[in-house]
């Protein structure tokens, strides 16, 4: 079973854009999921309760490339 | 921290040594604590050149490694070191990548761990590795 992720990134402008290839950090000692750049300064971290890797990534790709999801999220 | 009595660059000698490949620094600290824990020495190293340059000096019984890095990716180093060292260390690579497992396979490395990992799974393929040697 895939380790679910603890964290992700909300900050706006971590939103958009394809960012760096690393995605994955720790934070508080727990995965974290940044859909910017992991490496990237200015995180706004919000615990996700733990879902999969795979569901972030897809989440953050349906906003970058939807904007009926980008308004539902805002 | 590393426990007891380090050498000249902080690896201790008398455990098996654990080389950590990662240039995401809060990874490697929690690889770190985690595997100190398990009673290893742990060096870590941000890319796939310091990483080379270690090994020349010392000999680990494990090298976990990162893919994508600055300076030298972990494609790179699995190669250069596959051919320099004789014998090699065995190779886990540590990715986030979906296809880590092809990676693995073309690379020689004796395992991988998708990330993101659960630290039990890092120590047990640890495990296995160094029973086989």
């Amino acid at each position: 079973m895939e380790t679910p992720v603890a964290y992700e990134c909300t900050a706006p402008a971590h939103q958009v854009g394809e960012g760096g290839p690393d995605k994955l950090t720790i934070h508080d000692g727990q995965w974290a999921f940044c859909p910017f750049d992991a490496k990237a300064g200015g995180h706004e971290w919000r615990p996700t309760g733990g879902v999969p890797l795979a569901m972030l990534r897809h989440t953050a790709t349906a906003r970058r490339t939807d904007p009926v999801e980008k308004r539902a999220d805002q | 921290m590393t426990r007891g009595r380090p050498d000249g660059d902080g690896v201790e000698r008398s455990r098996p040594r654990i080389l950590v490949v990662d240039d995401d620094d809060d990874v490697c600290e929690v690889l770190r604590e985690a595997l100190t824990d398990e009673g290893y020495a742990v060096a870590t190293v941000p890319h796939g050149a310091a990483a080379l340059e270690l090994v020349k000096h010392h000999r680990p019984a494990v090298i976990t490694c990162d893919l994508r890095m600055p300076i030298m990716d972990g494609w790179s180093f699995v190669d250069r070191y596959r051919k320099q060292a004789k014998p090699p260390a065995s190779v886990i690579l540590l990715s986030a990548l979906k296809d880590v497992e092809e990676n693995a396979k073309r690379l020689g490395a004796e395992g991988y761990v998708k990330k993101p990992f659960d630290l039990s799974d890092v120590v047990t393929k640890i495990e296995r590795c160094l029973a086989q040697t």
